[in-house]
């Protein structure tokens, strides 16, 4: 469903990405860990369409379409949705208004009818329940004053509400405590269908052990240079990525 | 009688004798039925003028703030009601919706056949500053023009000279009126070229509850200046809440001064949400004379293409104990200028004053402008001052994240522009008319030409 071809991109005439090739087949989880600034946010900031990221090179396809050219709001209207590193404040803006505005501009997009006020709040509560997240937020300002915590669990909330058919979760689990990684962890696997794809950006093994990828890749220096079996996360854990570095340094790859 | 200065007012070619000549026919009108008080006050007032002269940019208060536009055009009082003054089509269906009580201006005069007085309370009285002037003894000492600092500079000194009409409403003590009383004024587009000169006093006595609600709209457009002073005393413990909607033609012109005065443990609230005129300029005044009293100015102003919009406030400390809270937002779009400043002043003795001040503005254009100053002026030495500005654009990451989310980009910039409106929008009590200026604001931000895709550039290089 998602198939990324030699991508090349820059950020402030910086090129963060270098020939960066993945592909993602529907129901997969993929992992993709790195060492910091390799470039993971990048990757999923480009595929989310952020303006300020340049693409140089290189293919998108996502379910066929040429993901690229499009604006930010027609990929996530096609299904692409990004859980942010950092999440950001919006002082002033209600959470359940922006949340049913979003639905409901995916939902016109998908041809459905839209939801109203009561028919949102009992889809949203039935969410709230699968992360434990609480009612309270819903009435305030978007991630206004939430804790580092609670902004993570309302970006998994939001993926609950919207059921995008790719989601790219950018280090959903730094910040979380034990019994949250766990209660958003269960909610992240609950939400796994047959036709829908999971890339979750990770430091830590441990997040693996409870949502269990298919394949984990390493991106190191822009490119993926590596890609193994659930294992490989274990080896990292223990070995860290200088390794991989004098690996992939030594042989002259294109 | 002599002419002061030249004819021509400094810095302006504005010919000051056509002003003096509208002065001597309109005294020359009142000479016979005009009572001694009024006669003594257009000429404290005319002299005042003759001392001020028009406002020019070499003033400090003007320095951002050209009234040359003003100056060039031959606006002159408006001495009578203009020909068909009260057409009956001329109430925006928006005003003519406002329920409950309200007092109608149509170019600078009061329009009975509009106003609607049913329903107010016993012990709140109110009447056409015209009717007022009629009265050999105003019976309104020390309100009307309480203080000489109310007249600081040549347009206030003009409404001295030349106000014809006005509201003057007086609430007796300890009488809470329930609904907000809404004084309309609409310009009809007949009396081009004129200048409204209006007054209005309200005066809450002490322990007393009100709300007034300003409305300014043209009902067509033309070019017309309207210059307004309200003053307005809350005596000891009288809660006020005052709103004024500024929505006038972009070819006119809005000088506005509101004066206030308190007294012990008596609240103000003030909002001025400001949309309309080509140039707006707004004094904001705010004595507290007792101790204990409490200010709250809003303010939001709104600018597209070559508008000017300027708010001066003065909150003066006069007695200890008093709190002030200014909050004022901006937005520019276009080559719009905005100008804040804000002013307050704690005279000696006025300790554990605490004064708060805080101004953002959003520019949504390169060419978009804005000046603010705070100036504080302290004479005590316990007090609590703080004041801050920013002046930015529209915050990028929060507009990518809504985006991100499924919304369209225009979409999420006017979710944003109403989130930084609705920062002095919500403070609003009186709740139909916020829901009122919700809706205008909202209008406002659809009326926005789309962004050019400065910010969408790198997606756009894509396809
Ligand atoms: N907006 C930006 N402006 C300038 N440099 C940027 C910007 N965004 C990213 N970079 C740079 O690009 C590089 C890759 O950053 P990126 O955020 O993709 O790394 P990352 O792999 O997500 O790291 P981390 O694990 O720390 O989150 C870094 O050197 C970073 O400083
Ligand atoms: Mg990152």
């Amino acid at each position: 469903m998602l198939e990324i071809k030699n991508l090349s991109a820059a950020v402030e005439g910086k090129t963060i990405l270098q020939g960066l090739d993945l592909t993602v087949r529907p129901g997969e989880v993929h992992a993709i860990m790195g060492p910091n600034g390799s470039g993971k946010s990048t990757l999923a900031q480009v595929l989310a369409g952020r303006p300020e990221y340049q693409v140089l090179g290189g293919e998108v396809r996502f379910l066929g379409m040429d993901l690229l050219a499009l604006k930010p709001e027609e990929r996530a209207r096609a299904g692409v949705f990004l859980a942010f590193q950092y999440p950001v404040e919006i002082p002033g803006v209600n959470t359940a208004y922006f949340l049913k505005s979003a639905l409901n501009a995916i939902r016109k997009h998908r041809g459905q009818e839209p939801l109203d006020a009561m028919d949102f709040l009992a889809l949203a509560r039935d969410r709230m329940k699968l992360l434990e997240f609480d009612e309270k937020f819903l009435s305030r300002s978007v991630n206004e004053g939430f804790s580092g915590g609670e902004k993570k669990r309302h970006e998994v909330f939001q993926m609950a509400i919207l059921e995008p058919a790719l989601a790219i979760l950018d280090e959903t689990d730094s910040g979380l405590d034990i019994d949250a990684l766990r209660i958003v962890a269960a909610g992240v696997n609950r939400l796994r269908r047959p036709d829908a794809a999971q890339v979750v950006i990770t430091h830590y093994q441990r997040l693996l052990n409870y949502i269990v990828p298919d394949v984990v890749h390493v991106l190191l220096g822009g490119r993926i240079v590596k890609s193994g079996p659930p294992d490989l996360a274990l080896q990292l854990e223990e070995r860290g990525y200088d390794w991989l570095i004098e690996e992939t340094a030594a042989p002259a790859r294109s | 009688m002599t002419p002061a200065i030249s004819a021509a007012i400094p810095g302006t070619s504005v010919d000051l004798n056509a002003w003096r000549a509208s002065f001597e026919e309109l005294q020359r009108r009142e000479s016979a039925a005009a009572p001694g008080w009024l006669a003594g006050l257009r000429r404290r007032g005319w002299s005042l003028f003759e001392e001020h002269g028009m406002p020019r940019p070499d003033q400090e208060e003007w320095r951002f703030t050209s009234v040359a536009a003003l100056a060039r055009l031959p606006f002159q009082p408006a001495l009578e009601p203009a020909e068909g003054q009260r057409p009956g089509d001329l109430l925006p269906p928006q005003a003519a919706a406002e329920t409950g009580p309200r007092l109608v201006f149509v170019d600078g005069f009061f329009a009975p056949g509009w106003s609607r007085l049913e329903g107010l309370p016993d012990g709140v009285r109110v009447r056409s500053l015209a009717e007022v002037m009629k009265l050999p003894e105003p019976g309104l000492e020390p309100h009307l023009f309480g203080c000489a600092e109310v007249v600081d500079h040549g347009l206030a000194a003009l409404n001295m000279a030349f106000f014809e009409d006005g509201a003057v409403v007086e609430v007796g003590a300890g009488v809470a009126v329930p609904e907000p009383i809404h004084v309309i004024h609409l310009a009809s587009g007949r009396a081009l070229q004129a200048t409204f000169h209006l007054h209005h006093l309200w005066i809450a006595g002490p322990g007393s509850r009100i709300k007034i609600v300003e409305h300014y709209e043209s009902a067509q457009a033309g070019a017309y200046v309207t210059n307004v002073m309200t003053e307005l005393a809350a005596g000891e413990g009288a809660i006020v809440e005052h709103g004024r909607w500024q929505a006038e033609g972009l070819e006119a012109v809005h000088v506005a001064s509101v004066q206030a005065r308190l007294g012990p443990r008596a609240r103000l609230v003030s909002h001025s949400i400001s949309a309309g005129a080509r140039l707006a300029r707004h004094d904001f005044r705010s004595r507290m004379e007792g101790e204990g009293g409490e200010t709250m100015f809003n303010g939001l102003y709104l600018g597209m293409g070559e508008q000017i919009v300027d708010h001066h406030t003065t909150i003066d400390h006069g007695a200890a104990r008093c709190g002030s809270h200014q909050q004022y937002h901006g937005i520019l779009d276009g080559r719009a200028r905005g100008v804040f400043n804000g002013k307050i002043m704690v005279r000696p003795g006025a300790q554990k004053t605490d004064a708060k001040q805080t101004n953002r503005n959003l520019l949504l254009s390169r060419d978009a402008m804005v000046h603010t100053k705070p100036q504080l002026e302290i004479f005590a030495d316990d007090v609590r001052c703080t004041h801050g500005a920013t002046v930015g654009q529209m915050d990028a990451d929060a507009l990518f994240f809504l985006r991100a989310r499924g919304m369209d980009e225009l979409g999420a910039r006017r979710l944003l522009m109403r989130a930084f409106a609705g920062g002095i929008l919500d403070r609003v009590s009186i709740e139909a008319w916020r829901e009122r200026l919700d809706r205008e604001v909202t209008a406002w931000f659809e009326s926005l030409e789309a962004p050019a895709a400065g910010s969408s550039a790198a997606a756009k290089e894509l396809s």
